[in-house]
């Protein structure tokens, strides 16, 4: 199907998150819709094949299910390595190979990752589904740092409600409400109750409620997840809440494949918008260029390649007309799209404000660990069931990044690679027998670590391009990036450790973190940075962001609050590349509740 | 070396009795995977010296082991390995310095879901539980 006689209203780019579920929300209008969507279809694999997969992946990374595919090509955390060691190679698929898909420039690597295959990077998200703050909003206001969003938490509350929704998040609005000025909607409840809290939850618990901590004062909640848990009745209707999916069954393992989607994922609203009736979605078609009529500078079509196997040729080429477009391509492929459209814009389109592919943000994860004075049972439930929230915001930002705790529930797992490297370790060392099982029982029932997802201001030398001479396979430029962290985040990755080391001491934990240059760099090689004298590591969070980001002025922002382009009347730009600043919170439901309020705009400038 | 004989080193180098590496009822065959990749990764030579050093030891136990396979230079990487496995399903290659990619390998899914290492510390794979919602919120059985 390309160029059909079919007239299409709106063509979306990207059928993952906010593709979907705009693609959903326009059908279900009536709207004739028409998807592109670079990687394999829905129906391609199924999950029983990616954990297969899984289980035979040497390395159980995000990415680890889904097969590299050399004419739509993701980013592996296994290709972050030292810059002096990506090597130049002629032939694309053997430098996607060597090197990984992007082309990283530096002074850092960019550490985040995300899945081109339809429905996107929520096959390997981990179904956190936590609000913004109210000041996340208003960064600049409050404290002079980055920019203000174009809307404020008052505006986006409704929007949350209904993400809530649509994604079926597991939360209790009493343990939200209230942190950092959250409100709800008066009546409003979840759709599902709280998932409970892990063992080592408990004990965070217990241990530091009410600790005080800088200006703030520690609680710990349970995070609000897209995964399934015990019904609510909707809040407006009465009716008890279901998705017709299982109820999670803590296979820790939501990062990279739930095996059972408990966890939401937008293959389901991709499957739902197909059954409207009114989408049609076009699978390995590659967009590269945006096309403008000259006149209107309305956008009057989409160019596209398309493939048959992840390592064969070009197999169809056309161009993708509606009467609206979408982009929804993922931070890093959206800008790097519009930027590709040079033939008509020397800038790219969509870009007057220069800020396309600028202001790349991730939130940089800080990883401590430790042993547990008593075990408490790692390697159980979902990933992560808690976290704490109430360090988020305080008058702190004017000086260094915030961030939020996230508590695992997966032991050393994303630090060390445990339980493989320990085990090996022992048995290496001579241990076996019984003294093998008492040391497993002794080491492995204690572990425990937090992530903190700290806060990165945008900046304009964090930046994505396509590369002026690295493709991938289809010919198509590859991104190349320029990503650094700022002495604002740097300080708040000073604070976190100091934060980690008075949290594990209230606990009577040991801190086993990596936290020498030597150690660091044996073990994280490439993402290892200093600040005022200390060495750190960062991992990515897999929330990129900012890279197309709303404003209220089209000098320094790429679209309005609504995710219209400034400069193309019928172009909406949507996903977490919209984001003015990226706050603590992970994205994801602010994504969809963007998403939804994009959808709303369209249907309303019809 | 027979199936019987693997099974019963196993068994010591890993602490669990023979009926719980290899049941009587066995619908995972664990067991039959892992003496095939030590037939396959290791020579002939080695195994036939490995399955003599063991036989020929009176009674064996844990201390009889130690001294006489886990610490010789021939045979304790062997049999480190093959602990290795039952705790972990992988096969690491014997040779360090290789840098074959496929040389280091999960045997396989089905001995991925039973790799000892989960359920020593009372969890389960990652990916791979078969219990209900919410057993996560208290601690295991630890008897």
């Amino acid at each position: 199907m390309s160029d059909s006689n079919t007239q299409y209203d709106v063509v979306i780019v990207g059928g993952g998150w906010a593709g979907a579920t705009i693609a959903k929300q326009l059908g279900e209008a009536g709207k004739k819709v028409l998807i592109l969507e670079a990687g394999n279809p829905l129906q391609s694999r199924n999950r029983e094949e990616y954990m297969d997969s899984f289980f035979h992946a040497m390395a159980k990374v995000p990415s680890a299910p889904y097969a590299q595919n050399y004419n739509a090509p993701r980013p592996s955390v296994l290709d972050i390595k030292p810059l002096d060691e990506y090597k130049p190679e002629p032939n694309p698929v053997a430098s996607i190979q060597k090197n990984g898909y992007f082309i990283q420039k530096g002074p850092l690597p960019f550490a985040s990752t995300n899945e081109r295959v339809a429905g996107g990077t929520s096959w390997h998200w981990l179904g956190t589904c936590l609000r913004l703050v109210p000041n996340d909003f208003k960064l600049h206001e409050k404290y002079g740092i980055g920019v203000d969003w174009p809307m404020d938490y008052d505006d986006l509350s409704p929007y949350y409600d209904a993400a809530e929704y649509f994604i079926g998040v597991a939360g209790a609005v009493d343990q939200q409400n209230g942190i950092h000025g959250i409100t709800f909607t008066e009546g409003y409840n979840y759709p599902m109750q709280p998932i409970p809290p892990s063992v080592l939850d408990q004990h965070f618990s217990n241990a530091l409620d009410g600790m005080p901590l800088d200006e703030n004062v520690i609680k710990v909640t349970g995070t609000p997840a897209g995964r399934n848990g015990a019904s609510n009745k909707n809040w407006k209707t009465g009716k008890i809440y279901s998705n017709g999916r299982r109820l999670c069954q803590g296979n820790t393992n939501c990062t990279p494949i739930c095996p059972i989607q408990a966890k939401y994922d937008a293959t389901i609203t991709l499957s739902e918008a197909l059954n409207t009736g009114n989408v049609d979605v076009m699978y390995q078609t590659v967009a590269y260029e945006v096309l403008m009529d000259e006149q209107t500078k309305e956008i009057n079509g989409i160019k596209y390649k398309q493939y048959e196997t992840k390592l064969g040729p070009v197999t169809g080429e056309g161009t993708a007309t509606g009467t609206k477009y979408v982009v929804a391509a993922h931070a890093i492929e959206a800008a790097k799209l519009f930027l590709m459209s040079k033939s008509q814009m020397s800038a790219g389109i969509a870009n007057s404000s220069g800020q396309m592919g600028k202001n790349l943000m991730d939130h940089p994860v800080m990883l401590a660990w430790g042993l547990m004075p008593e075990p408490t049972f790692p390697f159980r439930g979902p990933l992560s069931t808690s976290g704490i929230e109430t360090l988020k915001d305080g008058a702190y930002r004017t000086d260094r990044a915030a961030y939020r705790v996230e508590i695992g529930n997966e032991g050393w797992n994303w630090p060390t690679g445990s339980p493989y490297t320990e085990v090996n370790e022992m048995i290496d060392n001579g241990i076996f027998g019984s003294e093998l099982i008492a040391d497993i029982q002794e080491n492995f029932t204690k572990q425990f670590r937090i992530g903190f997802l700290i806060e990165q201001d945008p900046e304009e030398d964090c930046f994505i391009v396509p590369s002026a001479t690295e493709t991938d396979n289809l010919g198509i430029p590859r991104p190349e990036i320029h990503y650094d962290l700022s002495p604002y985040t740097r300080k708040g990755f000073e604070k976190a450790r100091e934060a980690a080391a008075a949290m594990f001491t209230k606990l009577g934990a040991s801190n086993n973190t990596y936290e020498t240059q030597e150690e660091l760099e044996k073990h994280y090689a490439g993402s290892v940075f200093e600040y005022n004298n200390q060495w750190y590591n960062f991992f990515g969070a897999g929330h990129i962001m900012g890279t197309h980001r709303m404003g209220t002025q089209a000098s320094d922002s790429v679209t309005d609050a609504n995710m219209k382009s400034w400069d193309h009347d019928n172009l909406y730009i949507v996903g977490c590349g919209s984001f003015p600043t990226g706050a603590t919170s992970n994205p994801t439901l602010t994504m969809v509740a963007l998403a939804l309020k994009a959808a709303d705009a369209i249907l309303a400038d019809w | 070396m027979t199936l019987d004989t693997f099974v019963q080193l196993s068994a010591i180098l890993t602490g669990y009795p023979e009926k719980k590496l290899k049941p009587k009822n066995d619908t995972q065959k664990v067991s039959e995977a892992y003496f095939a990749v030590l037939n396959k990764e290791v020579d002939a030579q080695t195994i036939a010296q490995l399955n003599s050093t063991f036989t020929s030891i009176q009674n064996p136990d844990e201390a009889s082991v130690k001294t006489q396979i886990v610490d010789d230079p021939t045979l304790g990487p062997i049999a480190k390995n093959i602990t290795k496995m039952w705790y972990l399903a992988i096969w690491y290659s014997l040779d360090p310095t290789s840098t074959d990619p496929n040389a280091t390998y999960v045997v396989s899914s089905i001995t991925y879901k039973n790799g000892l290492a989960w359920s020593t510390m009372y969890a389960h794979p990652m990916g791979y539980s078969e219990e209900n919602f919410g057993y996560w919120e208290t601690p295991p059985n630890t008897k």
